[in-house]
């Protein structure tokens, strides 16, 4: 897949279709916004496709792999559109999915519920059998009793089966019986198998992730089949998906495990920023993407993002955060990102308790902040940084569209009366709760995680970031602020600089008396064989694969694991380096470790990795160094200390690769403005990132 | 308030809720015993230095209720005693008449020292599985209930006392317990050290005023909330069915006084105290009625002391809600909370009728499993508690098979049970028809069917609403009571009653529990027959319980509502 040709990234959106041609010999890149055509989507990407290679001058041929990452399979389940779903489970376990873990999401507010099972009562059928958590067979599959209810099934216009028996991650041999009935009696059904999707136990998580993947994998299936027939037919040579765990899949497992092309659309971003930390040379990132409504943060350790199996689809949002307990979950590894209600659009304030509040509300794109004067009427975070300063009326899209800085005045008065202060300090006020709900979500993916924020650099990007990313960095005490070239289709270049991942877990537990390096070799070695059997499906050269092993562990009676990287080959004294490393991490986590205490491996992971080629976006200008193209002109800015100082504006697209400049100063380009307060320092990189850093003069 | 404060508030919110949600997430994983790990029966809070809750991180409502008096009554304590609070202590103690909880929840306290003060206090409650209560019994005292620890240095100057943790273990029956211990010193210190952090940032005096400040915040949010509440006093009153000792039903009796910025909720009227252990601490009628308040007038308030302000409880001391040593309290969290509950909302159903749900499954229907377990000869203790259906309001359905008002602990997985513990479940599902009928329907409730695998196995249950069933409001229908039985190997059923311990399960024989549903709102008749179709649909009532009680004929092939019939039905009954 090392294939030498264009790049395509397409991103399919609610209301726009984004694609991004990349050319990897010249490092040209080239963006183009295409209406979503939601009556038939392909439609609307070959439309792109047209459009942006005739801009370049070149043709569909050239590109040898388009990456596509969507909403579909998420909209599917917020709008309820997925097929009709049967589950087949063990006999007495029909209503696992109905009561989830038996918790309200929200616990002094009892409108708020749980969400209804994608799979309806009448379609929830058990079948006798019974597995053992050993995996020993304690009661046959009953298969008289199946056909019947795969008959009912059928009757009753189910399109999907998921199938999620007890234990069956221990032994999954009557899962497979079921599969094998289902596809003989019945083959036009889509069948999900927990024991194939998600063999690891806890049985609410896996069916709930075994019935999202049956609800929407009819259509998901249908979509990337019609896609990929589409794009082939104007020659694009290849069509790859991009997953919720950050990686690309070949179309063929997308229909499989459709679950996971859930929130692909972001992973793009957290990949890309991934990617910047890789140039610059940073080992520890946090990515921040702020656009409209919502402001997503997430890590990235060593060039790796961090992902999570906790992941909820279609949550309730209140406060300034998700509900947990809203949604369903699916276990399948999600780009772990950490999602509040504060954008440009959100709209600040005042509760009972007389306390200024920002979002979740937000004015979204329509009718927009109130400076946009297009109806909106509520105070927006975008409205206090046009009063503030910090947001150039005049300047905004490049000058395509102008605000209105006294609509946002207005806008503002409201709050400003009830608090008892002037506009200024009103809009510093929601600038700073904004700032700390952020602050919050960022030291929910690193403190609470383990890590320190301080040791981090933070890439941020979407529209909105940039504004307030250094006020930001500040409260969280992280040192470093790294600005990508284009911030606001950021997350569409994350597209092409994804390589492909497979992941696979085995749920095998062992004790460390009992386990010897042999037996662990032997675990890992069988998933290496399944993993390199993909990457041959997948084609991907030799020198491009990589495989990296970890295991979940724990002390012998806890059940939430760390996990621990194993290393590619283990001998005789390897195991104890891995318990060894085990206690560090336990130490590092929860502040003790107990050296005597004996150890569980639990689940064996493996991610196999097709490397892709990366694009080299390096900026070639003979004029390096050079800022005096790109001062604009000046203007008064508002600092969070109280402080209006007259600006210097540089114009992003003139300024020149290893520029060096200090804050205080204003940074604009066509989709956002980077402030740089005083005390920083600024450097354009040779990638074009602008890195900003405390020091340097006052 | 100035605009600037109101932001630094708002900061300062934000920062003391992760840190509690923090620790939170350190007892959680590093946890071992399934009922922390797995059901997360703890909470996390920060005090300040005068032991007044400032934040606490959300998890159970009975736990959020008590902590603020659990750590008022540590700080009395020590001043009784004379104990000195030094850098690096950690405070451990159990007793009901100081924590308000049961023996079982043990609390950790740990002051945060800056500059040489004291400047907050973090501390966790868990709820342990084994405190080396009598398993062959119903308490009737207070001494029944395992082992009592009054607040005691677990870590004097940052190291732990060994001695201390020796005598605990000797006096339980599952080594989790000092275990999940360091999980909640481990729990403390990650608050200890994030305070820390914030007191650097905002500085002493800044810290303690804003957390004064957000205390106020709640205060004000709750009252404001109250002001707008018809100013009106109302009594309800129910009955327990029996204390465990004697089936004699137990009266509770609240009367809801609205005045201009406060509620005053009196139990004049409520029966003494009894010998079985349903007696509540005082802390534990407080908890109630705080979470009652605030559910009704502003959920979204912060929840710390300023809740408490404006609600005055009135306990007659000695009574069933206002326990004294030496009562047995054991099922006051379990089982009276749930009922106290009820009553209060009761009352408030005549001043906000509008706002409140009828009676929900009433207990928490706790279930203990002890043995040894066959495959490792070590003692084992299973607990758990269900959920059931929440009482119906206008306008709405009650939630189905979920944990109702004061507690939200999640289930174990049944797959993790079978792997930590010599049982075997056959069966975990709602309960058919066993929603309180109505033009909103309760919720309906859970049935659960364990069986002990190759031991002898001893029970032990608190449960309640098997006999005196849930109401419903405005002419809805009540719920079905809650069934607890052993199931013999020849399939006979052996009913138990509501409270009960020391039963034997043999190999082989299964326990049963049935939980109640919620009470419905208006008149079956009444709902929307779309509505019946959907529940016959999801499977939560039957096509004849749809018919004779909803008066809503539906097609047994195609499962569409027959209107004319339906219309006939409706206006002949």
């Amino acid at each position: 897949m090392a294939a030498a040709g264009l790049l395509l990234g397409v991103d399919i959106g609610g209301t726009f279709t984004d694609l991004m041609l990349f050319d990897p010999e010249t490092g040209s890149m080239d963006f183009t916004k295409i209406l979503t055509t939601p009556d038939d989507l392909s439609r609307g990407v070959l439309k792109g496709i047209r459009t942006i290679t005739e801009a370049r001058e070149t043709s569909a041929e050239e590109i040898s792999s388009a990456i596509h990452g969507s909403t579909i399979g998420i909209n599917t389940i917020i709008e309820r559109k997925g097929a009709r779903t049967g589950l087949i489970t063990t006999m007495g376990f029909e209503d696992v999915l109905l009561i989830g873990r038996q918790t309200r999401p929200r616990i002094y507010d009892w409108t708020v519920g749980r969400p209804r099972p994608l799979a309806p009562g009448s379609l929830r059928k058990g079948v006798r059998e019974r597995i053992s958590y050993t995996g020993e067979i304690l009661e046959p599959l009953d298969l008289e009793g199946l056909g019947e209810s795969l008959r009912h099934l059928k009757e009753d216009g189910a399109e999907s089966v998921a199938i999620c028996l007890l234990h069956s991650y221990a032994n999954p041999s009557h899962e497979k019986e079921i599969e094998k009935a289902i596809k003989s009696m019945w083959p036009e059904a889509y069948v999900s198998v927990s024991s194939e999707l998600l063999p690891e136990f806890r049985e609410y998580e896996r069916m709930s992730t075994t019935v999202a993947n049956a609800y929407i994998g009819p259509i998901v299936s249908k979509y990337i089949e019609d896609l990929e027939k589409s794009v082939e037919d104007v020659g694009v040579r290849q069509l790859l998906v991009m997953q919720a765990n950050g990686g690309l899949m070949t179309t063929k497992d997308a229909m499989t495990k459709a679950v996971n092309t859930v929130e692909s659309g972001p992973a793009g971003g957290v990949i890309a920023a991934a990617y910047i930390g890789g140039l610059v040379g940073r080992g520890k990132i946090i990515s921040f993407d702020m656009g409209g409504t919502t402001a997503k943060s997430s890590i990235v350790i060593d060039g790796k993002p961090l992902v999570t199996t906790e992941y909820e689809i279609s949550p309730l949002e209140h406060g300034e955060r998700i509900v947990k307990g809203s949604g369903y979950p699916i276990k399948t590894p999600v780009v772990d990102l950490v999602e509040v209600g504060a954008g440009g659009g959100s709209i600040a304030w005042i509760d009972s308790g007389g306390a200024l509040r920002v979002g979740p509300m937000s004015a979204g794109a329509d009718p927009g902040p109130a400076c946009y004067r297009m109806g909106g009427m509520e105070p927006t975070i975008t409205d206090a940084n046009v009063i503030l300063g910090r947001i150039n009326p005049d300047y905004f899209l490049g000058g395509e569209m102008s605000l209105d800085a006294q609509a946002s005045r207005r806008a503002l008065a409201g709050i400003a009366g009830e608090l008892g202060v002037g506009i200024v300090e009103a809009a510093e006020g929601i600038v700073m709760v904004a700032n700390s709900t952020m602050a919050r979500s960022i030291r929910y993916v690193t403190t609470e995680r383990g890590y320190d924020a301080r040791e981090f650099s933070i890439v941020a990007f979407g529209g909105a970031a940039p504004v307030q990313v250094v006020d930001l960095a500040e409260a969280v005490g992280i040192g470093e602020v790294i600005i990508p070239p284009s911030p606001g289709v950021f997350s569409a270049f994350g597209f092409l600089v994804a390589d492909v991942v497979h992941n696979y877990v085995k749920t095998v537990y062992i004790k460390t008396p009992e386990a010897n390096a042999e037996r662990v070799e032997a675990i890992f070695m069988e998933m290496e064989e399944t993993g390199s059997i993909q990457l041959d499906v997948d084609e991907t050269p030799r020198e491009d694969r990589r495989l990296d092993r970890s295991v979940d562990m724990r002390y012998i009676g806890q059940s939430h694991e760390l996990n621990v990287p194993v290393p590619s080959e283990i001998r005789e004294d390897g195991l104890e380096e891995i318990v060894r490393r085990f206690h560090t991490i336990h130490m590092k986590h929860y502040g003790y470790s107990m050296p005597d205490e004996e150890v569980a491996l639990v689940s064996f992971r493996l991610v196999a990795r097709g490397i892709r080629s990366k694009p080299a976006i390096e900026v070639k200008s003979t004029r390096v160094g050079d800022i005096s193209e790109a001062l604009k002109g000046s203007r008064p800015v508002h600092f969070a200390d109280g402080s209006w100082i007259e600006c210097d504006v540089y114009d992003r697209e003139l300024l020149n690769p290893r520029s060096l400049f200090q804050g205080p100063c204003v940074v604009e380009e066509w989709d956002t403005t980077t402030i740089v307060n005083g005390g920083y320092r600024a450097e354009v990189d040779a990638w074009g990132n602008l890195l900003l850093t405390r020091g340097g003069g006052a | 308030m100035a605009g600037l404060d109101a932001a630094t508030l708002e900061v300062m919110r934000n920062s003391l809720f992760s840190i509690a949600e923090e620790m939170g997430a350190v007892l959680v994983r590093a946890a071992y015993s399934t009922n922390i790990k797995d059901r997360r029966d703890c909470s996390c809070a920060i005090y300040t230095p005068r032991g007044e809750l400032a934040a606490q991180a959300e998890h159970i409502p009975l736990h959020l209720g008590i902590m603020p008096s659990a750590v008022r009554g540590l700080l009395s304590y020590c001043k009784d005693h004379s104990i000195e609070m030094e850098p690096g202590d950690a405070f451990l103690f159990n007793d009901p008449f100081i924590t308000g909880s049961h023996t079982w929840d043990l609390m950790v306290a740990t002051p945060v020292f800056h500059g040489g003060e004291i400047q907050a206090i973090v501390g966790n409650l868990a709820h342990h599985a084994d405190i080396g209560e009598h398993k062959s019994h119903i308490p009737t005292e207070a001494l029944d209930e395992g082992i009592r620890i009054p607040p005691v240095k677990i870590q004097k100057k940052g190291d732990l006392d060994e001695e201390i943790l020796s005598l605990i273990r000797s006096n339980v029956r599952i080594e989790e317990v000092g275990r999940d211990l360091l999980a909640q010193l481990g729990a403390n210190a990650k608050g200890v050290e994030r305070m820390g952090d914030l007191i650097e940032r905002h500085g002493r005096t800044g810290s303690r005023m804003y957390m004064d400040e957000l205390i106020s915040y709640s205060e004000r949010r709750i009252r404001a909330g109250i002001s707008r509440l018809p100013k009106r006093r109302v009594s309800f009153e129910d009955y327990v069915e029996g204390d465990g000792i004697t089936d004699e039903p137990v009266k509770i009796k609240a009367t809801v006084s609205i005045e201009d910025f406060d509620i005053i909720i009196d139990f004049t009227g409520t029966d003494p105290m009894v010998r079985g252990p349903i007696n509540s601490p005082f802390p534990v009628t407080m908890a109630c009625a705080g979470y009652c308040v605030k559910s009704l007038v502003d959920p979204d308030a912060p929840s710390n002391e300023g809740i408490y302000r404006p609600i005055r409880v009135e306990a007659p001391e000695g009574s069933l809600v206002n326990a004294r040593y030496p009562a047995a309290v054991a099922y006051a969290n379990s089982v009276i909370c749930m009922r106290l509950v009820d009553v209060i909302l009761g009352a408030f159903a005549k001043i906000v009728p509008d706002r409140v749900c009828a009676a929900s499954t009433g207990t928490m229907n706790a279930l203990n499993i002890k043995g040894v377990d066959p495959r490792t000869g070590r003692f084992y203790g299973y607990i758990e508690t269900y959920g059931g259906g929440w009482g119906a309001m206008r306008g709405m359905d009650g939630l189905d098979a979920t944990h109702t008002h004061m507690t939200n602990t999640r289930n174990a997985p049944i797959e993790a049970i079978e792997i930590a513990y010599p049982l075997r479940v056959h069966r975990y599902g709602i309960l058919r028809d066993s929603e309180g009928a109505g033009e909103r329907r309760g919720g309906v409730g859970i049935i659960r069917e364990i069986e002990a695998i190759n031991h002898a196995a001893t029970l032990g249950g608190r449960g309640d609403r098997v006999k005196i069933k849930p109401w419903g409001l405005e002419g809805g229908k009540e719920a079905s009571g809650s069934r607890y039985y052993k199931k013999l190997g020849d399939g006979e059923s052996v009913p138990l009653p509501s409270k009960f311990q020391g039963i034997i399960l043999k190999p082989g024989e299964r326990i049963v529990i049935e939980t109640a549903g919620g009470g419905g709102w208006g008149d079956p008749h009444a709902r929307d027959p779309e509505l019946v179709r959907r529940d016959v649909v999801e499977g939560l009532i039957t096509l004849e319980r749809a018919r004779e009680v909803y008066g809503v004929a539906i097609d047994p092939e195609t499962l569409e509502v027959l209107h004319v019939e339906t219309r006939a039905r409706r206006e002949y009954t």
